[in-house]
């Protein structure tokens, strides 16, 4: 998996965290490419960060804490260690080492500071690392099975078939396990075995091979899927269909003008070498000396059955390795095209104009003093909410988790709302918890009713010693009363951001990268002669 | 004992939330950089800052960006 500068850090850090969340974390975050991002997902992961800039590069260099992250040659690297001689530092998936000299002339001067403590920890780690520990338990597990399956096959034919067997099944091993790092190479998976084996020859390139025309059999069949696919299927005829070596040794066959055609391939038309193929078209002829030196190719007798079911075997794993190679690349480029919405959305213009053309709804702090977040923010997200509603509760649920992440660029507001007047007791009471208990304790109680307390009511107003009847209260409840009167919403929960309805693509969280709208008052006005055109 | 670090520098010293957006990342090179050419091909300079080479390669099957990393 190609590093990044992210993880780099968390691990040089020390922080705990997972590799598949942080990578995805990283991957999909709307300001990945700059320091602003790097600085939140820091902030997420609660590792204190703050962004200056050197003046003296040369001299002050030696006097910043490491390990910080410095802006060099246009990329970012996390320096691990600055001494009088050099600077160490980790760039992409490159452990580097260069002059101090050399490294200031690079540098931009900007560095961003980094200091992580015992409170320092990927969000829901335990929960991340119990997913990743049985993901990986599950893929050992299948490699597992899969190699005894086999290895027991194999030994019940070795004593018939001679050590030719072995040979063959060991050389089919390694074809499939190169087979596995094309593939993964064609899908842009980052893989250090395979770059380290591709760097071999100086005028080795694999992926110029396998970004060729030459790489995909009539522009369609990637060979590197035909091998992998070609290797499984050996493996399968070794261990569980010995009979049928004599046809394997004549599939082998050929093969062989492949391995011709590739080598020519590469030296006259590519004029690159790919180690990976060169050791494709090496395995599949020492299959073929195998082959000659035990005697496995010979003619048999063809049996119809035999041919169906060597076709069938062939053609399953072929088959199947085509068509879940398009769903992999499909399943890598949606974290790409996921930043892309996700910065898109984080666009301070775009979602200002997106809110423009929504409906518009007269609100401000006024209407609710339910607050949370910060007051005095300039992003209102005024929410329209039931204490008894289900999608309420779980959008509570996400409200708490945002604020818990030290969101200060928005400021939540409730407005409650009741299936019935029975219920209005439910909606008195939050109102009267909020006025009369500090932040921290509102919030739990919030928290509280919504995860179960709104199940039994009763019970859990016993628990507090609110005056429901309050004048504050009454009052309060009359507002909420009078602005759903007003702007006609019944739906719960119905989100308003800046009195605009929140556009249907856009979650409560993307507001978490906004720190200000521009919103055009020609258009709210425009948007609210349309909106009450509509009401009427 | 260093002195530039987190409680070792003013809040004055401190870049703004707009400051640090505008300082980009995923660059490689200098002026060279790793982008397709005319022909559609991933190409350009794409050494890592301090001059380690890299290859440029396109990022994912199907899109267009160029990247850096990988032979």
């Amino acid at each position: 998996m190609d590093a990044n500068i992210f993880t780099s850090l968390l691990n040089v850090l020390g922080v705990k965290h997972t590799q598949t969340f942080s990578n995805r974390f990283y991957n999909e975050h709307p300001h990945k490419y700059n320091l602003f991002g790097l600085s939140k997902m820091l902030s997420d992961y609660g590792i204190a960060n703050a962004g200056t800039r050197i003046e003296d590069k040369f001299n002050d260099i030696l006097n910043i804490q490491t390990p910080f992250v410095a802006h060099v040659g246009g990329d970012f690297a996390a320096v691990v260690n600055v001494t009088e001689k050099d600077v160490e530092y980790k760039s992409g998936n490159l452990n580097l080492n260069i002059s101090r000299k050399a490294f200031c002339d690079i540098w931009s001067g900007v560095v961003m500071l980094t200091e992580a403590d015992s409170n320092s920890i990927e969000p829901d780690y335990e929960k991340h690392r119990n997913e990743e520990v049985t993901q990986r338990t599950l893929n050992t597990s299948l490699i597992l099975a899969i190699s005894l399956l086999l290895i027991f096959g194999l030994y019940n034919n070795y004593h018939n078939y001679g050590v030719g067997l072995i040979l063959s099944f060991l050389i089919n091993i390694i074809g499939a396990y190169i087979g596995v790092l094309l593939v993964q190479k064609q899908l842009k998976i980052h893989s250090s075995y395979s770059d380290k084996i591709c760097s071999l020859f100086k005028q080795a390139d694999c992926n110029s091979i396998l970004e060729s025309q030459g790489a995909k059999l009539w522009g369609k069949f990637g060979w590197s899927e035909i091998g992998l696919s070609y290797f499984l299927s050996n493996l399968i005829v070794i261990a569980f269909l010995p009979n049928l070596i004599n046809y394997y040794a004549i599939i082998n066959l050929f093969t062989l003008p492949y391995a011709f055609w590739s080598i020519w391939y590469q030296q006259s038309k590519a004029k690159q070498w790919c180690v990976l193929c060169l050791i494709v078209q090496i395995a599949l002829w020492l299959i073929f000396l195998i082959n000659l030196s035990f005697q496995y190719l010979q003619t048999p007798e063809i049996e119809l059955s035999n041919v169906i079911v060597l076709v069938a075997l062939y053609a399953t794993f072929f088959i199947t390795t085509t068509i879940i190679t398009p769903y992999l690349a499909e399943q890598l480029k949606r974290q790409n095209v996921t930043q892309e919405i996700n910065s898109l959305k984080s666009h301070e213009g775009i979602t200002s104009l997106l809110l423009e053309e929504q409906p518009y709804y007269a609100c401000d702090k006024s209407d609710s003093k339910i607050l949370f977040g910060n007051p005095n923010s300039e992003i209102l997200i005024t929410i329209l909410t039931n204490p008894h509603c289900n999608p309420c509760a779980k959008l509570h649920t996400r409200i708490e988790k945002l604020l818990a992440s030290g969101q200060q660029n928005i400021c939540i507001q409730y407005i409650f709302s009741s299936f019935d007047q029975s219920l209005d007791i439910s909606n008195k009471f939050l109102i009267a918890a909020y006025l009369n208990s500090s932040p921290a304790e509102t919030s739990l109680i919030f928290n509280q009713w919504y995860a179960r307390g709104r199940m039994n009511k009763e019970h859990f107003f016993k628990k507090f010693s609110f005056d429901v009847e309050d004048d504050r209260v009454q009052s309060e409840f009359q507002n909420h009363l009078n602005w759903k009167f007003h702007t006609k919403l019944e739906l719960t929960p119905t989100l308003l951001v800046n009195g605009h309805k929140l556009p249907r693509n856009y979650q409560i969280e993307d507001f978490k990268f906004i720190s200000e709208l521009k919103i055009n008052k020609k258009r709210e006005a425009a948007g609210r002669t349309l909106n009450s055109v509509a009401q009427n | 004992m260093k002195k530039i670090s987190l409680t070792g520098i003013s809040f004055s010293d401190v870049l703004s939330a707009d400051d640090l957006r505008k300082i980009q990342g995923g660059l490689f090179g200098s002026g060279d950089l790793c982008e397709k050419d005319s022909l559609g091909i991933c190409g350009g300079n794409c050494q890592r800052p301090g001059g380690a080479a890299d290859k440029c390669r396109p990022k994912s099957s199907g899109t267009d960006d160029c990247t850096c990393g990988g032979v």
